[in-house]
C-alpha cells in the first residue's frame, strides 16, 4: 500500500515539477516538491523508509535534471534518514510547524550545498547571488508549499501507517 | 275539462308555466342595459367569481409552471449543449490558427534558411531544478537530431542548443544557460564577440556579451546576432538587444548583457537547423 502511495506521488510530482510548477514561477524560481515530500514524509515514517524515498525521489529529481547525476539522490538519502531520525527522537510526534521549520531548514541547507558541490566551481555564480535569489526563495517557497503536503500526506499516513500504531499529529 | 278546471293545483301550475314563459320571453328580447335585478346580483356575485377566478387561475398557473419549468429545463439543457458544441469549435478553430501560425513561422524560416533541414518542435518539460535553465522538446535521434544543433523560434530568434539526446526527446540548453557560448555580431558596428550565459545574469534574465573591445560603440538597444563564426550556429539568427555596458575591471574590454529577443520562459514551440553550416 505504502509503495503504491509513494510511486503515484513520484509519478505526480515528477510530472508537475517539470510542466505545471514553472506558472508559479516567482523570479524564476520555482518550489522543489521533490524536497519538501521527502521531509514530509520522513516526518511520519521511520528512518529506513525516509532513506529509502530520499534516495528514490532524489535519483529521479537528477535524472529529470540531469546535470550533476546522484547528486540529489544522495542528498535525499539524507535528507529522510536524518528527518525521520530527529523528527522519532527529539519531538516523539509529528507537528506541521516543525515540518514548516525542516523544510526551510533543510532546503536552505540542502540548496546551499549543491550550490557549493555543483554550481560554484562549473558556473561561477556569486555566493550572493545564489543565496538571495536561489537558495532563500526556494526555501521560503517550499515552506509555503510544505503546508498543503502535510495536510494531504497527513490524512494519507493515517490510511497507511495505522497498522504500525504511530502518533499522528 | 270541467274536471281540469276544477283541480285548481293543475291550474294554478299552468298559469305559472305561462306567465313564467312569458318573462323568459321578454328577457331574452336584446336589452343593452342591465336591469335592477342583473345589477344587483353581479354586485355580489362578481367579486366571489373574481376570487374564485383567481385562485382558479392560480391553480393553472402553478401547474403550468411545472410544465414551463420542463420546457425551461429542457431548453436550458439544449442551450448548454449547443455552448459546449460551440466552445468545442472555438477551440479547435484556435489549435488550428495557431499551428496555421506556427506552420507559417516554419515557411518563414525555410525561407531563411534554404538549404539547411528544419525540424518542428514541441516543448514538453522544462528543468525541475533553479539552477539551470533547460527544456526537454519531443523529438529526438530517430528524428535525426543530434548534440548542439542550434535551436532557433519561429520568428528566427536564438533559442539554445540541443545539449543531450534521446532516441525520441532533446535536451536544450538555453542562452541564459551558463554552459551556452555563441559567437556573436553586433548587427549594426559588424564588431564580433560571445554570448554567454551568465549564471548571476540568467537570474535576471539576461545573457553576457564578451571579448567587446573597449573602443567599441557599442550602444544600449543594439541589436546582437549570431555570426557563423565557430561552425556550430549559421549566421544572422537574432540573438538580443544590447540593455547594459560595463567596461571590464582590467579596462582593456567591456561586457554588455543582453536582454534575448525569444520569451524562452514561455516559448511552447521550436526549430531545431539539422544541417547549420550547409
Amino acid at each position: 500500500m505504502r509503495i503504491i502511495v509513494h510511486a503515484i506521488f513520484l509519478i505526480l510530482f515528477a510530472a508537475i515539477q517539470t510542466t505545471w510548477i514553472h506558472a508559479i514561477e516567482i523570479f524564476n524560481v520555482v518550489p522543489n516538491i521533490f524536497l519538501v515530500y521527502i521531509i514530509v514524509v520522513s516526518c511520519f515514517c521511520g528512518k529506513i523508509e525516509g532513506a529509502v524515498i530520499g534516495f528514490v525521489f532524489g535519483l529521479i529529481l537528477d535524472i529529470l535534471s540531469g546535470e550533476v547525476w546522484g547528486l540529489y539522490a544522495l542528498f535525499g538519502m539524507i535528507l529522510g534518514f536524518s528527518v525521520a531520525n530527529f523528527c522519532e527522537k527529539l519531538f516523539g510526534q509529528k507537528n506541521i510547524f516543525l515540518t514548516l521549520i525542516l523544510s526551510f531548514v533543510c532546503t536552505c541547507f540542502l540548496e546551499f550545498v549543491y550550490y557549493l558541490i555543483s554550481y560554484a566551481s562549473v558556473e561561477n555564480m556569486s555566493l550572493k547571488y545564489a543565496f538571495l535569489w536561489v537558495v532563500l526563495p526556494e526555501s521560503i517557497y517550499n515552506t509555503i508549499i510544505a503546508v498543503p503536503i502535510y495536510l494531504l500526506f497527513r490524512k494519507i499516513a493515517k490510511l497507511i501507517y495505522s497498522d504500525k500504531g504511530e502518533t499522528l499529529g | 275539462m270541467k274536471k281540469f278546471f276544477k283541480n285548481r293545483c293543475v291550474f294554478g301550475f299552468v298559469i305559472v308555466v305561462v306567465i313564467f314563459s312569458i318573462i323568459v320571453g321578454i328577457v331574452n328580447v336584446k336589452n343593452p342595459e342591465l336591469s335592477f335585478g342583473e345589477n344587483i346580483v353581479n354586485v355580489f356575485v362578481k367579486p366571489v367569481q373574481s376570487f374564485f377566478t383567481w385562485v382558479g387561475n392560480g391553480i393553472s398557473d402553478f401547474f403550468d409552471n411545472f410544465a414551463d419549468k420542463d420546457d425551461l429545463k429542457n431548453e436550458i439543457e439544449k442551450l448548454k449543449k449547443e455552448n459546449a458544441d460551440l466552445k468545442a469549435s472555438i477551440s479547435k478553430i484556435e489549435l488550428a490558427k495557431k499551428e496555421n501560425e506556427e506552420l507559417r513561422g516554419l515557411l518563414n524560416l525555410k525561407e531563411v534558411f534554404p538549404e539547411q533541414e528544419l525540424k518542428y518542435a514541441r516543448i514538453i518539460s522544462r528543468e525541475p531544478s533553479n539552477w539551470h535553465n533547460t527544456f526537454t522538446i519531443n523529438i529526438g535521434s530517430s528524428d535525426g537530431i543530434a548534440v548542439n544543433q542550434p535551436v532557433v523560434s519561429m520568428e528566427n530568434t536564438l533559442i539554445g542548443r540541443i545539449s543531450e539526446v534521446g532516441t525520441t526527446w532533446a535536451k536544450v540548453i538555453t542562452v541564459f544557460d551558463a554552459e551556452h557560448a555563441v559567437g556573436a555580431v553586433v548587427s549594426r558596428s559588424g564588431e564580433y564577440g560571445i554570448v554567454e550565459g551568465d549564471a548571476d545574469a540568467m537570474l535576471s534574465g539576461y545573457c553576457r556579451l564578451s571579448y567587446i573591445s573597449k573602443n567599441s560603440d557599442i550602444i544600449i538597444g543594439d541589436t546582437i546576432m549570431t555570426s557563423g563564426l565557430g561552425g556550430l550556429f549559421p549566421e544572422g539568427i537574432i540573438i538580443g538587444k544590447i540593455v547594459d555596458i560595463k567596461a571590464d575591471e582590467q579596462g582593456i574590454a567591456q561586457t554588455a548583457f543582453l536582454s534575448p529577443v525569444a520569451d524562452i520562459e514561455n516559448i511552447r514551440t521550436v526549430c531545431v537547423i539539422q544541417n547549420p553550416t550547409k
